[in-house]
């Protein structure tokens, strides 16, 4: 049996149950209603003139710019909709695209000399076919928006492209809506090794399929950043991607969100289309069509739409100004950390049976290898050990490398930031997970264990029965009475209100806690991976039963004493925080002080800093001798 | 109104537009919002998203045409994922807060028992179908002191009661559904 708060059941209902939930909700009075109503009204207000600036700056023409080719009627190639609620674009759809192609005549009346128009189109198409090769890294966001007869599809996307590793981070948020009805998608994927990584966040599961970018029938976005397919004709056919006929012209240039671009045109019976090139890198970044598309049905039969499409670039950063990307590791820390449900499809989608067996495995995203060692940790830290894919956590603290002057200030914001993070981190993260389990109650579980598992306990495990330690093959698991946190997912994302993903800290306070199947029996011999402090069983938390104390103590901080802020980037500074590792409340003489050396780093998930990594430093004088450096400067 | 209807009317006067927009889907995002936020934000959080969800459908309304018929879906959505995103948001402030009533009746909905088998989906049918068994004014009130978590001097304005009225008529509906409840299972 498990116990419930009868009312809390209603948390997170399922759509079906809001019209009774709305039903039983209190009436707003007119009062209530005016309040709240010009709230929202002054927001909008706010909002729509913001939105009214960017669109009059987005829709400038420069007209001096737009050189005067005489346009002609071609046919072109329309880009069909990506997951449209009516229309499925389907394998056989790409044989017939090559006759679509060919749909059409091209003719040539412009005055403009071929070979001036040549020159500059070579030039473009040899910009855009190599764009990745004219920068490292990108970050951008973007929207398109396709509408198709009665069907819209509106798609807001951030997307971050790191040419080194091959590894395309996406967050598409996309709505789709006809007569028929209407459906939306909040989704985040990481394409890396021909495989794609995905977290669909409204309804938390992820899952790992096979993807092959570069030949991919219906992409996940606009390859917007790599656009060699768009005057290729002989590019195997995307389901987006951009694809012009032989003729087409460049009509001038024109800026889009700050970058010059390089602005084409094609014109044909069915549509006209306009696509902006980055002038820099090739790189497109705005493209609208309007006329009608072609498309095959979920029958195969072809059939005229009305089309129209917008796709652009709203925000756009190259190499450094683009900072830090989502690594492969860090991405499957999300899917770890965020306790997605792991979806295992029958098929994937090239029609491939999925083995369940090896389905989602994250391993290919990377593995963690960093090793610290520290003197620092609690005897209750000490004590135990825990194993990342059959890796022990050790942590080693390296030797102080001691910053230059200019390097140094006694900065007041920063300062402050540090400060009240890692007192946060003792007080909070370290205090509220340590003592997530401190109310015990007497209903516990019992399991076995290979006695070599148990030996890697140091005798410390306990039995609640008879209060013998030094237990062998069985391990008892106390359930948490008034737990701090409701689950392990909940206690994980706590612990990244203050540690970085990538951070050592978070990985060995995540490797504190466990979840237990389901159908895992008492009396069933559980694995290492599954002998945690901490562990999730049915919905309960449960701690580990050992005779070890919980106890945790705090460093004193001693705010007297400046921080000194080192080696400072955009992304990144080191911290030195005065304190006292004897717990003395008395404030020390500077030349006693001690000193924890926490480097942080801008973390983009969350927009704030974050702890990657810290070191106590005992040495005294070390801290006085470096504020007496950024005195003297 | 229809979507079609809002539109003409926001041709002439977007802030009665607005203003109807509030009054007719209200409590509808609310019910959405307060679902998503109960556990981790104020009372003040939950007002809050409710405000960002309205501006953001004030917005579309302005700017996408395609809204012409039954929005409701879309504004379900909308409130959903605001929702979504402000929960995120606060779970990762640590913002515990729980919106609490100030009357201690707590003690009357906790530590009921459920067998392990029961998953949460099914368990909110279930209950939610008990509770409507018990009838108007009650039903009613249950869900507003103990999910909505209203005071009894509010809830006594909503069922035209006095708020001593309302308590003990909260004690004999939860008595009524525990009865209920016992029948399927899920005991004290």
């Amino acid at each position: 049996m498990k116990k419930i708060d009868l009312f809390e059941t209603f948390e997170n209902a399922e759509d079906e149950l809001m019209e009774d939930l709305t039903d039983m909700s209190p009436e707003i009075s007119d009062e209530k209603l005016e309040k709240l109503l010009a709230v929202s009204e002054r927001n909008y207000k706010m909002k729509k003139e913001e939105t009214e600036g960017t669109r009059k700056e987005k829709y400038k023409e420069d007209e001096s710019t737009v050189s005067g080719v005489e346009r002609v009627k071609r046919t072109v190639w329309l880009r069909p909709l990506t997951m449209a609620a009516s229309l499925v674009l389907i394998g056989a759809t790409v044989a017939g695209s090559v006759a679509l192609l060919n749909r059409g005549k091209m003719t040539k009346t412009d005055e403009t000399t071929a070979s001036d128009i040549a020159g500059d189109k070579e030039a473009l198409k040899e910009l855009c076919s190599n764009a990745p090769s004219h920068y490292d890294k990108l970050k951008a966001s973007y929207k398109v928006v396709r509408i198709y007869d009665d069907i819209t599809d509106v798609l807001d996307a951030q997307v971050e492209y790191d040419t080194k590793e091959d590894s395309v981070f996406v967050h598409r948020q996309q709505e789709n809506s006809s007569e028929s009805g209407y459906d939306s998608w909040n989704m985040k994927e990481f394409i890396y090794k021909n495989k794609i990584a995905t977290i669909d966040l409204d309804n938390n599961w992820y899952d790992v399929l096979p993807y092959d970018i570069s030949n991919e029938h219906l992409v996940a976005v606009e390859n917007f950043w790599d656009p060699k397919g768009v005057f290729d004709l002989d590019y195997p056919w995307l389901g987006i991607a951009e694809r012009l006929w032989s003729d087409w012209d460049i009509i001038g240039k024109d800026t889009v969100c700050g970058r010059e671009c390089t602005v084409i045109e094609q014109l044909t019976d069915n549509g006209k289309l306009t696509a902006y090139f980055d002038a820099e890198t090739g790189v497109e970044l705005k493209y609208s069509y309007e006329g009608i598309s072609v498309l095959g049905d979920s029958d195969g039969i072809e059939k005229t739409h009305t089309a129209k499409t917008e796709f652009e670039v709203t925000d756009i950063k190259y190499d450094d100004d683009a900072g830090h990307l989502i690594t492969p590791l860090e991405f499957r820390q999300m899917i770890e950390e965020g306790g997605y449900r792991s979806e295992i499809r029958e098929k994937d989608r090239y029609g491939n049976d999925v083995d369940p067996e090896s389905a989602n495995d994250l391993s290919y995203l990377g593995v963690s290898d960093i090793s610290v060692t520290t003197t620092t940790v609690t005897s209750e830290q000490t004590t135990m050990t825990t194993t990342t894919d059959d890796t022990e956590i050790i942590f080693t603290t390296p030797v102080f490398e001691e910053p230059d002057a200019e390097n140094m200030s006694f900065d007041a914001e920063l300062g402050k930031i540090a400060l009240a993070m890692v007192k946060k981190e003792e007080a909070d993260v370290k205090f509220k997970i340590n003592m997530a389990a401190l109310n015990l109650a007497d209903e516990y579980l019992e399991f076995s264990v290979d006695p070599e598992i148990a030996e890697e306990w140091d005798g410390i495990l306990c039995s609640p029965v008879d209060g013998s330690s030094g237990l062998t093959d069985k391990v008892y698991y106390l359930l948490v009475d008034e737990p701090e946190f409701s689950n392990i997912k909940e206690m994980r994302r706590f612990g990244r209100s203050v540690y970085s993903a990538n951070s050592i800290d978070l990985k060995r306070l995540n490797k504190m806690t466990a979840y237990l199947p389901d159908d895992l029996e008492q009396g069933d011999m559980i694995s290492r991976e599954q002998l945690r402090k901490i562990v999730e069983y049915r919905g309960k938390l449960y701690k580990l039963y050992y005779y070890l104390g919980i106890g945790h103590l705090s460093p004193v901080y001693f705010e007297d004493y400046p921080v000194i802020i080192a080696d400072r980037t955009n992304t990144s500074f080191r911290a030195f925080i005065p304190f006292d590792i004897n717990y003395n409340i008395e404030p020390a003489t500077e030349e006693e002080l001690q000193f924890q050396e926490v480097y942080f780093v801008f973390d983009t998930e969350y927009n704030d800093w974050r702890i990657e990594r810290e070191y106590d430093r005992y040495d005294a004088g070390v801290y006085k001798k470096l504020a007496d450096k950024v005195r003297g400067q | 109104m229809t979507g079609n209807e809002l539109r003409e009317l926001l041709g002439t006067s977007p802030a009665e537009c607005h203003r109807r927009l509030m009054k007719e889907y209200g409590r509808y995002v609310y019910a959405i919002v307060f679902n998503k936020l109960r556990s981790c934000g104020t009372k003040e959080d939950i007002e809050e998203c409710f405000c960002d969800v309205f501006t953001d459908i004030f917005l579309k309304f302005d700017y996408d045409e395609k809204y012409t018929n039954d929005i409701k879906g879309y504004i379900g959505t909308i409130a959903k994922r605001t929702a979504i995103d402000r929960f995120r948001r606060l779970s990762a402030e640590n913002s515990h807060n729980a919106y609490t009533d100030d009357e201690d009746m707590a003690e009357l909905v906790s530590d009921f028992s459920v067998d392990d088998h029961v998953d949460s989906s099914e368990l909110r049918i279930i209950l939610l179908q008990k509770i409507k068994e018990l009838g108007e004014p009650d039903s009613t009130i249950l869900m507003q002191k103990f999910y909505y978590n209203r005071k009894s001097s509010e809830i006594a304005k909503t069922v035209s009661m006095t708020a001593s009225s309302v308590r003990s008529r909260c004690t004999r509906a939860m008595e009524k559904l525990r009865g209920k409840l016992a029948e399927v299972g899920i005991t004290k």
